[in-house]
């Protein structure tokens, strides 16, 4: 049996399950977003969750694969619709309240990590769904890439200083960036980059704790999705077009940028490697950027990042490989 | 030349009798080459440093350089840079769906609506196209989307004859109830509309639910099978099925007026009633699989076709009804001449056109 945690509309999972059901493979998907799986009963052998639509009953350590694609075990799994009720409503004391959310993180964390260490195959980390870009900046310039230089302001003045070092900046958001439906309002950050003229109507104040980097001119940009012991690779020529040069992601739907299948050099494979080492992750999707010289610059590695464009930009299968994978613990 | 030249992976060429095309497959254009350059592009997919004193031979050097120029300056290909290496994409196409889609005929009997829907279901079909012949009126229509409602499709399309009794809020509420009710065709309309069917949540932002589309033309079970470029195909992974299966009948299923089980409704061949044999049953056979593998390669006309990457098919009206590898019946378009002209008024096509009731 394999147990794969995500959400559910989660797309790329639901192709890798087309792949487990095309070979007759048993799998439980928990999408920490549903209420399908209720917990019933753990002890030192078995970990009994109860399946609502058809009251089957399943032991999480008969699993010998697990992936932890997104999400994880929500409160409404370990309690059920009652206790959850009962919990939200009646429990009003702040501390009680957040000593009975830290008995049941507890309780998610011990699942989740015995499942993990149950399982002979596992894809992904649930420890590491998301990394501290920061950090994640000096490991890779310790494991040999070349990482923009950045500074984190926290005053006005500081803008201009930062303009002075790095020549040009851009703002990258120091956690996840947001993302955020409101009824009328979408917000997402983007990476912007930040000009002279932007700083001349700011009076002098602190500021919230703001990273920017130096912008690096790319030639193209990488996206690499790493499974295992490949890389497999997009080149995304995104330099040529104003609306996509600083942020790919701000797509031209009318001239879309070229995305070329590619494979990266011996050198940025053996740095990214050790970092994923390092991590101990063995999925994950990097961003890199090729500048004038041919430098490779590292900006960073997304643990649960799509892989959908990558896999169909390059044909190369990658919900197909991390089927594979899941079942037989390599791609034969 | 200083750096390899590299084919962008987001374009496909192809030869044809008279010429050749460069199909650019994201920003959807075609580009008309000579066919002496397909042989060059050949080259470039292969290794244009090491071919390119076979490409000075083909075509003299000059041209070379402007045909190279061409292709960079439309981004159809780029000289190498960085330190990694660009590579051509394999160009197979597998996919872990046994059935793609379906369609389901229905006239005045609705005896077998729901049999076919589950047998769908059971072969995990995601994509459905129901075509409606007769008029319905509200309740009727009422019950067959209640039934369908109770199925997990991804994707569905009713096409219905412009009748009275079913009033646009009705059609939009089947719209944005059941959400993969996507398109909704109505045939024998006054005027060619389209009416966007969106979320009405106040969201400020609003999500596109499907549409109501308002067809002047009627709908006829002989309608359909037309090819001309509208029906062009631009999803690489259609392109990449379409080299090695049938453009129209790969992975279809359909259940014709009187229940009949067959590739497609309009053809004559059925592999039994679906009151007593299984979809299951039909995909075991043979006869019924071997013409998802009727590619472009194998059909007369069409393998001389410089579109056969990127065209539809049609098996079920053939320029010569009783050669199942007969160029489709409803393609105006010769590849030896390159030119479109309308099929319906072409001599040669008369006789094919009264077998098929089609004059």
């Amino acid at each position: 049996m394999i147990i794969i945690f995500s959400h559910q509309f989660e797309y790329s999972t639901n192709v890798v399950i087309d792949w487990l059901k095309k070979y007759n493979v048993n799998y439980i998907r928990i999408n920490s977003d549903e209420n399908r799986y209720k917990l019933k009963e753990i002890d030192e052998e078995k970990i009994i969750f109860c399946d609502m639509f058809t009251k089957k009953e399943y032991n999480f350590l008969d699993a010998h694969s697990v992936w932890y694609r997104r999400g994880g075990i929500s409160d409404r799994m370990l309690l059920g619709d009652d206790i959850l009720s009962e919990y939200e409503t009646n429990v009003c004391d702040p501390e009680v309240k957040k000593n009975l959310a830290s008995q049941l993180d507890y309780l998610r964390k011990y699942i989740i990590n015995k499942v993990f260490r149950n399982c002979s195959v596992k894809l992904g980390d649930p420890e590491l769904r998301d990394l501290n870009r920061m950090m994640l900046y000096d490991l890779a310039k310790k494991k040999g890439f070349l990482v923009p230089n950045y500074t984190v302001l926290t005053h006005t003045d500081s803008i201009n200083c930062a303009l002075k070092k790095h020549g040009a900046i851009v703002s990258k958001s120091i956690a996840n960036g947001l993302y955020h439906h409101t009824l009328n309002k979408r917000y997402y950050t983007y990476t912007e980059q930040i000009n002279e003229i932007d700083t001349i109507d700011l009076k002098p104040k602190n500021i919230f704790p703001s990273l920017v980097s130096e912008k690096i001119e790319k030639t193209f940009e990488i996206r690499s999705f790493f499974l295992i012991k490949e890389f497999y690779s997009v080149a995304i020529f995104s330099q040529n077009d104003s609306q996509t040069s600083v942020d790919y992601r701000k797509y031209n739907k009318k001239i879309p940028n070229r995305q070329e299948a590619y494979i990266i050099d011996d050198k940025t494979k053996y740095n990214l490697l050790s970092i994923y080492n390092e991590l101990g992750l063995n999925t994950g999707s990097a961003d890199l950027i090729i500048d004038a010289d041919n430098n490779v610059y590292f900006l960073e590695i997304n643990p649960v990042g799509q892989f959908g464009s990558v896999s169909s930009a390059g044909n190369y299968k990658l919900e197909k490989k991390v089927a594979q994978y899941l079942i037989h613990g390599d791609f034969n | 030349m200083k750096n390899n030249l590299h084919l962008s992976s987001e374009v496909i060429f192809n030869s044809g009798i008279t010429r050749g095309v460069i199909i650019d497959t994201i920003r959807r254009e075609l580009f008309y080459i000579d066919n002496s350059f397909i042989r060059i592009l050949e080259l470039i997919e292969k290794d244009s440093n090491e071919s390119f004193e076979k490409m000075v031979k083909l075509v003299p050097l000059p041209e070379l350089h402007k045909f190279f120029d061409f292709l960079v300056e439309n981004e159809l290909a780029f000289y190498s840079k960085g330190p990694g290496e660009f590579k051509r994409i394999d160009t197979s196409w597998e996919i872990p769906l046994e059935v793609i889609n379906g369609i389901i005929d229905i006239d005045t009997d609705f005896s077998f609506y729901e049999k076919a829907l589950s047998e769908f279901e059971k072969v995990d079909c995601r994509e459905l196209q129901i075509r409606l012949f007769s008029d319905l009126d509200l309740t009727e229509f009422q019950k067959l989307v209640t039934i369908i409602n109770q199925y997990e499709f991804h994707y569905v399309e009713i096409h219905l004859v412009k009748n009275s009794y079913i009033p646009e809020e009705e059609i939009r509420r089947v719209i944005e109830n059941v959400w993969f009710v996507t398109n909704i065709l109505i045939y024998g309309s006054e005027d060619n509309k389209i009416v966007r069917v969106i979320n009405d949540t106040g969201d400020y932002f609003q999500i596109s639910l499907g549409t109501i589309s308002y067809l002047k033309q009627s709908l006829k079970q002989n309608g359909c099978g037309s090819i001309s470029q509208h029906t062009f195909t631009w999803s690489k992974d259609n392109i990449r099925e379409n080299i090695s299966h049938n453009s129209c009948l790969n992975g279809k299923i359909s259940v014709d007026r009187s229940g009949y089980i067959k590739n497609c409704p309009s053809m004559a061949k059925n592999f039994g009633n679906i009151a007593s044999v299984s979809f299951r049953d039909v995909l075991n056979n043979n006869e019924f699989r071997g013409l998802w593998l009727i590619n472009k390669d194998k059909i007369n006309i069409c393998k001389f076709c410089e579109y056969r990457k990127i065209c539809t098919d049609c098996r079920a009206y053939l320029d010569n009804p009783d050669d199942i590898y007969s160029k489709p019946l409803k393609c105006g378009y010769d590849p030896f001449t390159a030119r479109w002209e309308d099929w319906s008024t072409n001599p040669l096509k008369l006789k094919a056109m009264s077998v098929y009731g089609l004059v």
